[in-house]
């Protein structure tokens, strides 16, 4: 059974064609980084794939169920989820009601506020504050305590080390593996492709909204030089 | 003299609120300004009239016209409004504005031309007599239930959960979705309750005011600049601008009735010069 599978993805903006043809595959548990210099289509492809963005045609199966016509909290509810660009932070609410929003009082969910909040203690000497208050760093914490309380299968990942000073970025590799441990995926979009690597076991690459090559991190090791055109590094 | 005032002053910014916090609240969900919005404030006091009229109940009246109302907007959120969500501004602009045209004729062809009126219960037809001046008991029973909502949606969009994932829609409604928040369902309730609450306007100013086609063009007008004062999708804003409006109309009309027509708009110009996103921006 594959986790995430894409096929032959289109979406378009308007008039304009910027997915023309994504392909890809989770096929165990794991990491997928998606690469690709700016304008790609990275956030594209991750907003298809949560459809807040309609995708025109192609197939989308995530633990073999066809997303097609699911809405993006339906998709949500089936257990994929995702951490935007933006960090999806409530401005006017505190950091505990963004937690307590979150449907979650399933006996048998893995993750609930406590366990949330055991995996990040920084949250827990601001739960009152405004989300917005917080640091980059914490609000990226809240944004994927919030994903992890919706007991997901799949988290992509829209470029989560952005903003975010170095120190904070080795953190969250930390965060990420004991997610992986779960069997939680993940699928990542990053610049930094060193850190992206550090974590994943797969590779996409897009250029111009196509996805240009797939395979395993290893393989994509191998020829770093060759993919160069593709991912800007 | 001054008490007298400042009442009806707070009497005038209540109904602004009630009529105000139900745009805003639909404008910070949908980014739909929802120009039919005083039709709805009319169909209040409309079907206010007809219950008033046949059960000679205003207490009945009080009741089920905001709830017609709210059914009224259900039905048009239904069939017209979840499908201009994110649709151009125009296009949103000329179906509400058309369907103030839809409203006007139906009130018209339903309840005829003339203007009527509605007394006020037996219990608030009295005035009461405030530090020597006699005050009509109903508009403070109207500055009651304004403060009574203020209050209720106070404590549900602060206080609870289901109010928190409404402001959360209005923060980020893509984000609430992904974490399993039907913003859809939401939008459909706050919907139809932001129309009820115009009903609600429109059913508690019928004894004051009267109830006749037309007068939901004057609040809307009004209702869209305390929206815009207050900051479009801000609550907080909604209420700050309606007293705002509502107390700078009132005692401007009594001290300054040379400016009573421009005031409004004065104020209203220069809250954007300096705050152009309104007083409270989200």
């Amino acid at each position: 059974m594959s986790i995430l599978n894409i096929k032959n993805l289109n979406t378009y903006y308007g008039k304009s064609h910027i997915l023309q043809g994504v392909n890809f595959n989770l096929d165990k548990p794991g990491c997928l980084a998606l690469l690709g210099r700016n304008g790609a289509g990275k956030t594209t492809t991750l907003r298809s794939i949560v459809n807040l963005t309609r995708p025109d045609s192609g197939e989308i199966n995530f633990n073999d169920l066809n997303l097609k016509d699911l809405s993006t909290y339906e998709i949500a509810e089936k257990g994929l989820t995702m951490v935007p660009e933006n960090r999806g932070m409530f401005s006017s609410l505190s950091v505990l009601e963004s937690l307590n929003i979150i449907n979650n009082n399933y006996n048998n969910s893995e993750w609930n506020i406590e366990r949330v909040l055991e995996s990040f203690p920084q949250l827990k000497t601001k739960l009152k504050n405004s989300s917005t208050s917080l640091s980059g760093g914490e609000q990226q914490m809240l944004a994927i305590s919030k994903a992890l309380l919706t007991n997901p299968k799949l988290i992509l990942l829209d470029e989560p080390t952005q903003g975010l000073a170095p120190n904070i970025v080795l953190e969250l590799i930390e965060i990420l593996r004991k997610i992986l441990s779960e069997h939680i995926s993940l699928l990542i979009v990053e610049q930094n492709v060193n850190m992206a690597l550090e974590i994943a076991t797969e590779v996409s690459i897009l250029g111009k909204g196509e996805t240009k090559w797939n395979g395993t991190k290893k393989d994509f090791k191998k020829n770093i030089a060759y993919h160069k055109e593709w991912i800007g590094i | 003299m001054l008490l007298i005032q400042f009442l009806n002053a707070l009497q005038f910014s209540m109904t602004l609120f009630l009529l105000a916090v139900g745009l805003t609240i639909i404008f910070g969900l949908m980014k739909i300004v929802n120009l039919a919005h005083g039709s709805l404030y009319m169909i209040g006091a409309y079907v206010g009239l007809s219950i008033w009229t046949y059960f000679d109940s205003f207490w009945l009246a009080l009741i089920f016209s905001p709830l017609i109302t709210a059914l009224v907007g259900a039905f048009l959120y239904y069939i017209l409004f979840r499908h201009i969500q994110n649709a151009d501004p125009m296009k949103q602009v000329l179906l509400t504005f058309g369907l103030i045209y839809i409203g006007l004729d139906s009130v018209r062809l339903i309840w005829g031309t003339m203007s009527h009126s509605i007394s006020a219960p037996e219990l608030l037809s009295k005035s009461i007599i405030l530090i020597n001046n006699p005050y009509p008991s109903y508009r403070l029973f109207v500055i009651f239930i304004g403060i009574l909502v203020l209050i209720c949606l106070y404590f549900i969009l602060e206080k609870t959960v289901i109010g928190a994932k409404v402001r959360a829609s209005v923060d980020d409604p893509e984000a609430a979705k992904l974490l399993k928040i039907n913003t859809d369902k939401i939008l459909f309730y706050t919907f139809s309750f932001g129309c009820g609450l115009a009903g609600l306007a429109g059913i508690t100013v019928a004894p004051i005011l009267g109830v006749e086609p037309g007068m939901d063009m004057e609040v809307l007008v009004l209702t869209l600049i305390v929206v815009v004062v207050g900051g479009p999708g801000s609550l907080k804003g909604a209420l700050v601008g309606a007293l705002l409006i509502g107390f700078v109309d009132s005692f401007g009309k009594v001290y300054i009735p040379q400016l009573a027509q421009i005031i409004i708009y004065a104020v209203m110009a220069l809250t954007l010069l300096f705050r152009p996103d309104g007083l409270y921006k989200r």
